[in-house]
C-alpha cells in the first residue's frame, strides 16, 4: 500500500470575485522510502501541493489518504496532530526561531510531541523523538549546536533546520526549495544530506524545487504546470 | 523551549515590555499600599472603638438627672447609659492659655479612657487625665500640677495620667477651625466629683445599645435601631427638643470614615489609569511582536504545534509580565506606601496600633490585572493565529490604505514634508499614537491634580479667612455674659456680633446635625453663592449652606424643619437662599429673623479687626481671643499632607510620561528606521530627520495635554467631593498651576523626544536597508 494517495485533489482560492485553482484534479501515489522531487516554474502549484501533503493547508476537493486515513476533511486540531506525528518540514529560509539556539530549535520537537494529543490515531507508540544531540550529529553540526541562528552560516542553519525536521522521526520529510537561499556548493551538501536520509534511513522525502538539475538525484520526478501534474517519471538517480 | 523563547523575546523587546511591567507594578503599588492602609487603619479603628466601647448614641439638650438615666435604661434595647458634663475650658500654661475640652465623667464603661501613661481612671478617682498629645507637646508630666479655668473659675488639679479617647480620634479647636493642630488645644477628663462648684449640670448622656457594634460603618439596621430609639428616649425623658445623635453625627467618627472612603476611591483610580496605559502597551507591543513573528508562528504551526499552544505562548507574555508586575507592586506597596501614608495619617487621626493589612481586594485587583492583560494579549495576537500555516508562512499582503479626506484637499499639497509624513504615520499607527496621547494626558492629569490639591487648600484658607470672615480676631465671651455686656465689647472694638448654636435639621426622612449662625448686620462676615459670587444675606428668612442643603436634598424655596439643641420647639422655614461655606454647615440668618422665631439673640462671639489681645487677656467676661493667623496655621498640617500627595502624583506623572513616551518613541523609531535610513540615503541631514520625529512628538504632546487638563480637573473634583460632609471643599486650580502642569509635561516630553531622536545619527544606512531581507 502507498504511504500517500491523492485522489482528484484540488485547491481553489477566491480573490475578489475571481476564483482560481492552485492545484487541480491531482491524482498521485507516493511510496514509503521514496525520494521524490516536484519540479515546476513559479506559480505552477508545487508549493500548494507541498502544503497539502504537509497538512499545512487543506484541499477544497478530493481525498488525501495518508497510511489509509483520509485527512482531506480533517479539522484544524486533527491536522496539527497529523503534522506533529508524521511530517518534518525543511524551509527555503530555514525558519529557525532566532531567539533559540541550534540545540533548542531541535529540542523544540520534544515540546511538539509533548503537546500533541496522545489519543491521536497517529500515536502508534513506536515513534520516539530523537535526542537533539543525535539529530544534530546526523547533520554534522555537533560542535556548533549551542550557537544562535544568527551565529551560523546559511548552510549551517539549513542543516539545523533538517535536524529539527528529522528529530521527531517523521514518516514524511517535506523540503521546500531547501537550497534556494544557498550557494551551489553548500546546496549540494544539503542535497547529499537529504539523499542520505532517504537512502540510508529509508525516509520518504518530497522536495519542491524549480531547479531542473535536481531531477537527477531523485527516485521519482513529478513535473507540475498550470496546477496539474504534467509528468510523473521514475528516475535513476545519481549520487550527489 | 517556548518558555525560553518567550524570555529571550522579552529581553529583546525589553523597553516595550518593561513599560507593561512597570504599569502593572505602579497600579498595584499604589492600590495595595492605600488599600492596606485603609484596611489596617479601619481594623485598628474597629479594635480601638470596641476596646473603648465607643458610645452608640449621644443625647444632648438638658440637665440629665440620675432618674433620667434610669428611665433611659428602662427602654428596651438600651444596654448601658452614663451621664457626663462636657464643657469648653482652658488650661493655664506658663506661656498661654490653651483651649481644653473638659469632660466630667461618672463612669468609664461607655466611650472609656484608653490609658497611655500614668494611672488608670476609676470612677471616683481624684485628679486629671489629659489627652497624650496635649500633655506631651506642652511638657506636662504625670504628677504635675495643672491649673484649669472654666467660666471664670480657676482650679488646680494634678495630672494622673495621659489617655486616648474614642470620641477624640479627630477633633478641632472650634467650629471655625478646619484642621486639627493637636497639642495647641486638647481634651481632659476628670471624675464628676472634681467639678468645681455646686452647679454641675450633666449636659450629655451617652448610651450603649444592643445591636450596634463598633465594627465597620453603621449598617442600615443599626441606623434603624437609632431611628426607633429616638422617639422612645424623648418620650421617656418627656422632652421633644433633645438631640439624639448617632455615630454618623459624630465629627470624629464621621471624618475618619470619610477620609477612609476618600482613600479607597483614590486607591482604585491608580490601577485604572495604569491599566489603561498597560492595555495600550500590550496591544501595541503584542500586535507588533506577532506581526514580526508571523513566519515564526507559521513555522511553529508547520512543525506541529497546535493553535492553542501557540496562543498560550503569546498570552503568557501579558500574563507573566502583569503577574510579576502586579505581585511585586503589591509587595512593594504593602511595604513602602502603607507606612508612608499611615505615618502621615496618624498625625491627624489618633488611633493606636494601626498597621498595614492585606485584603482580598489586592488579590482581586491582581487577578483582574492579569486576566485583562492576558485577554488583551490574546486579542492582539489572534489575527496572526487564525490562518492555516500555509497562509501564515507567506508574508502579509500590504494593507490597502486609501487617502484620507485631508489628503484629497488642495491645502494638503501646501503642507510641508514633515507634516505630511507625520500625518500619515499617525494615521497608520493609531493605537501607538493613542497610547502616546493617553500617556501624556495621564501625565498632565496627575501633575494638574497635584498642583490643584495645593491650590485648593490655599483657596479654602483664603476663602474662609480672606473673603467670608474678614475679621482678624474673634472675641469669645463667657457663657454667662449678658447681651448688653457683649454689645459693649462689640461697640468698643468695632466688632460684629455672632451667635453659633448647635441644631438639628430635618427634610423628609433625612435628619442632619449642624449649626445655626445668627448675626447682627456688620461688615466682617460675608456670604457667597455656589460660584463665589457675593451675596447679601437675606433679610426675609433663613439661608442654608450648600453642603447641608445637598445632604438634606433641599433646594432654594423648599421648607426645612429645624430646632436648636436644648430647645423643644421645632421651626419650619422656607430656605430663601443657598450660600457656600467651607467649614460650618447649617443655616444662617440675621438677628431680626431669629428674634421673629421668638428666640433671644445671645451672641458669644465678636468678630473684630482691632487687636484686643492684650487688653482682654485677663478679662472676666472673655473666654479668649482667637487670632485668625493662628487658625490659618492649622491648615499647615493639611498642606503637609497635600505635599505628600503631590509628591506621589508628580512621581506617578513623571514615571508614566517617561515610560509611555519612551516606549512609544522606541516603537515608532524601530518601525521607521528603514524610512529614516532611506531619507538619510536620499540626502536628508540628521538634524532634519530629528526635527521630523520631534514634530510628531509635539503633536502627541499637545493632544495629550489638551486631553489631560479636563481629566485633571475631574480627578481633583473627585478628590474634593470625597471630603467629609461637614466640609465644602472646592476643586480649584490657579492659572500658574495649569502652566506648571503643561510646562512639566512639555519639558518631560521634549527631553524624552530629544533623547530618542538622538539615535537618528546612529542609524547605519547600509544595515537598515539590508534589513528587509
Amino acid at each position: 500500500m502507498s504511504l500517500i494517495e491523492l485522489k482528484k485533489i484540488s485547491r481553489s482560492y477566491t480573490m475578489g470575485e475571481r476564483s482560481f485553482y492552485a492545484v487541480h484534479d491531482i491524482d498521485l501515489q507516493l511510496n514509503e522510502g521514496e525520494f521524490v522531487v516536484i519540479l515546476g516554474p513559479s506559480g505552477a502549484g508545487k508549493s500548494t501541493l507541498l502544503n497539502i501533503l504537509g497538512g499545512m493547508d487543506s484541499p477544497t476537493e478530493g481525498d488525501f489518504l495518508f497510511d489509509g486515513e483520509n485527512i482531506a476533511k480533517y479539522k484544524d486540531n486533527e491536522l496539527t496532530d497529523y503534522r506533529a506525528w508524521n511530517v518534518g518540514v525543511v524551509f527555503q529560509f530555514y525558519n529557525l526561531i532566532p531567539t533559540l539556539t541550534a540545540y533548542e530549535n531541535v529540542a523544540l520537537m520534544k515540546d511538539v510531541r509533548a503537546h500533541s494529543s496522545k489519543k491521536s490515531v497517529w500515536n502508534k507508540g513506536e515513534i520516539e523523538v530523537m535526542r537533539p544531540e543525535e539529530a544534530i550529529e546526523k547533520v554534522g553540526l555537533k560542535e556548533r549546536m549551542h550557537h544562535f541562528p544568527s551565529q551560523l552560516s546559511g548552510g549551517e542553519q539549513q542543516r539545523i533546520s533538517i535536524a529539527r525536521a528529522i528529530a521527531k522521526n517523521p514518516r514524511l520529510l517535506l523540503c521546500d526549495e531547501p537550497t534556494g537561499a544557498l550557494d551551489t556548493n553548500t546546496g549540494n551538501e544539503i542535497l547529499k544530506l537529504l539523499q542520505d536520509l532517504s537512502r540510508k534511513e529509508g525516509r520518504t522525502v518530497v522536495m519542491v524545487t524549480h531547479n531542473d538539475s535536481f531531477a537527477e538525484i531523485a527516485d521519482r520526478v513529478i513535473r507540475v504546470k498550470n496546477a496539474r501534474i504534467e509528468s510523473d517519471e521514475k528516475a535513476k538517480p545519481l549520487q550527489v | 523551549m517556548l518558555f525560553r523563547n518567550m524570555l529571550r523575546n522579552l529581553w529583546k523587546n525589553k523597553v516595550q515590555f518593561f513599560s507593561i511591567f512597570i504599569m502593572s507594578f505602579l497600579g498595584l503599588f499604589v492600590f495595595v499600599g492605600m488599600d492596606s492602609e485603609v484596611a489596617g487603619f479601619t481594623a485598628a479603628e474597629d479594635a480601638f472603638y470596641t476596646k473603648c466601647a465607643l458610645a452608640d448614641i449621644w443625647v444632648q439638650g438638658k440637665d440629665f438627672s440620675s432618674d433620667d438615666v434610669r428611665k433611659v435604661l428602662d427602654i428596651e434595647g438600651v444596654e448601658k447609659a452614663e451621664r457626663r458634663i462636657s464643657l469648653k475650658g482652658k488650661a493655664v500654661l506658663p506661656d498661654r492659655e490653651a483651649d481644653l475640652y473638659l469632660n466630667f465623667i461618672e463612669g468609664n464603661e461607655i466611650s472609656c479612657l484608653s490609658p497611655v501613661s500614668g494611672k488608670t481612671y476609676m470612677p471616683g478617682s481624684k485628679g486629671l487625665w489629659l489627652d497624650y498629645n496635649f500633655a506631651e507637646k506642652n511638657g506636662i508630666n504625670t504628677g504635675d500640677s495643672v491649673k484649669l479655668k472654666y467660666e471664670g473659675k480657676e482650679f488646680d488639679t494634678v495630672l494622673m495620667g495621659t489617655v486616648r479617647h474614642p470620641e477624640y480620634v479627630y477633633f478641632l479647636q472650634d467650629t471655625a477651625s478646619m484642621m486639627p493642630d493637636y497639642g495647641f488645644y486638647g481634651a481632659a477628663w476628670m471624675d464628676v466629683s472634681e467639678y468645681p462648684g455646686e452647679d454641675a449640670a450633666f449636659n450629655e448622656l451617652v448610651l450603649d445599645v444592643y445591636g450596634i457594634d463598633n465594627e465597620n460603618a453603621l449598617s442600615k439596621s443599626e441606623k434603624d435601631i437609632k431611628k426607633a430609639l429616638d422617639p422612645k428616649i424623648k418620650d421617656a425623658l418627656e422632652d421633644d427638643s433633645l438631640a439624639v445623635l448617632d455615630k454618623d453625627d459624630n465629627l470624629s467618627y464621621q471624618t475618619f470614615r470619610a477620609e477612609m472612603d476618600q482613600h479607597k476611591g483614590m486607591s482604585f483610580m491608580f490601577p485604572v489609569v495604569f491599566m489603561i496605559i498597560s492595555i495600550l502597551g500590550i496591544i501595541t507591543t503584542m500586535t507588533r511582536l506577532t506581526k514580526r513573528q508571523r513566519t515564526e508562528i507559521g513555522t511553529l504551526k508547520a512543525l506541529g504545534f497546535s493553535k492553542n499552544v501557540i496562543t498560550l505562548h503569546y498570552i503568557s507574555y501579558g500574563f507573566f509580565l502583569s503577574l510579576f508586575g502586579s505581585v511585586l507592586g503589591a509587595v512593594a506597596g504593602h511595604k513602602y506606601i502603607v507606612d508612608l501614608v499611615l505615618n502621615m495619617m496618624k498625625k491627624t487621626y489618633l488611633i493606636p496600633g494601626a498597621k498595614g493589612q492585606l485584603t482580598s481586594s489586592g488579590i482581586f485587583v491582581i487577578t483582574a490585572s492579569v486576566a485583562i492583560s492576558s485577554l488583551v494579549s490574546f486579542l492582539s495576537c489572534r489575527k496572526e493565529l487564525k490562518y492555516p500555516p500555509a497562509e501564515t508562512l507567506k508574508p502579509e499582503a500590504p494593507k490597502l490604505i486609501k487617502p484620507s479626506w485631508f489628503e484629497k484637499r488642495r491645502f494638503w499639497q501646501s503642507l510641508g514634508f514633515a507634516t505630511q509624513w507625520n500625518f500619515r504615520d499617525v494615521r497608520r499607527n493609531k493605537i501607538r499614537t493613542g497610547m502616546g496621547i493617553v500617556g501624556v494626558a495621564g501625565c498632565t492629569m496627575l501633575m494638574l491634580t497635584a498642583f490643584g490639591c495645593l491650590d485648593s487648600i490655599e483657596f479654602i484658607t483664603d476663602w474662609m479667612y480672606g473673603e467670608l470672615n474678614t475679621a482678624s480676631y474673634q472675641i469669645i465671651m463667657k457663657e454667662d455674659a449678658t447681651y448688653e455686656e457683649t454689645y459693649e465689647y462689640a461697640r468698643k472694638y468695632k466688632g460684629q456680633l455672632l451667635e453659633i448654636t448647635g441644631a438639628d435639621f430635618e427634610a423628609g426622612d433625612i435628619r442632619k446635625s449642624g449649626s445655626v449662625t445668627v448675626l447682627e448686620k456688620g461688615s466682617l462676615m460675608h456670604f457667597q453663592g455656589d460660584a463665589f459670587e457675593h451675596q447679601f444675606l437675606t433679610e426675609k428668612g433663613i439661608a442654608m449652606s450648600k453642603k447641608m442643603a445637598e445632604s438634606l436634598g433641599i433646594e432654594k424655596g423648599d421648607f426645612v424643619r429645624w430646632h436648636l439643641t436644648g430647645d423643644d420647639k421645632w421651626q419650619k422655614d422656607r430656605v430663601m437662599q443657598i450660600y457656600a461655606n467651607p467649614g460650618t454647615q447649617g443655616i444662617s440668618m440675621f438677628r431680626e429673623v431669629y428674634e421673629e422665631h421668638e428666640y433671644d439673640f445671645e451672641p458669644l462671639m465678636i468678630l473684630t479687626n482691632v487687636d484686643p489681645k492684650d487688653e482682654l487677656k485677663d478679662d472676666d467676661l472673655v473666654t479668649g481671643v482667637q487670632d485668625t493667623k493662628e487658625m490659618m496655621r492649622s491648615m499647615d498640617q493639611m498642606k503637609e499632607m497635600m505635599y505628600m500627595m503631590m509628591a506621589i502624583f508628580i512621581s506617578g506623572a513623571v514615571i508614566l510620561g517617561v515610560v509611555v513616551l519612551y516606549n512609544q518613541g522606541i516603537l515608532s523609531f524601530v518601525e521607521k528606521s528603514r524610512e529614516m535610513a532611506t531619507l538619510k540615503v536620499l540626502g536628508f541631514k540628521t538634524g532634519k530627520i530629528r526635527e521630523i520625529l520631534q514634530f510628531q512628538n509635539l503633536w502627541i504632546t499637545v493632544a495629550g495635554v489638551i486631553l489631560g487638563i479636563p481629566f485633571g480637573r475631574l480627578l481633583l473634583r473627585g478628590i474634593m467631593a470625597d471630603m467629609p460632609e461637614s466640609m465644602d471643599y472646592r476643586a480649584v486650580i490657579f492659572l500658574p498651576s495649569y502652566l506648571y502642569a503643561v510646562l512639566g509635561t512639555v519639558i518631560l516630553s521634549a527631553a524624552v523626544s530629544f533623547f530618542l531622536s538622538a539615535r537618528v545619527k546612529d542609524i547605519d544606512m547600509v544595515e537598515a536597508l539590508k534589513g528587509i531581507e
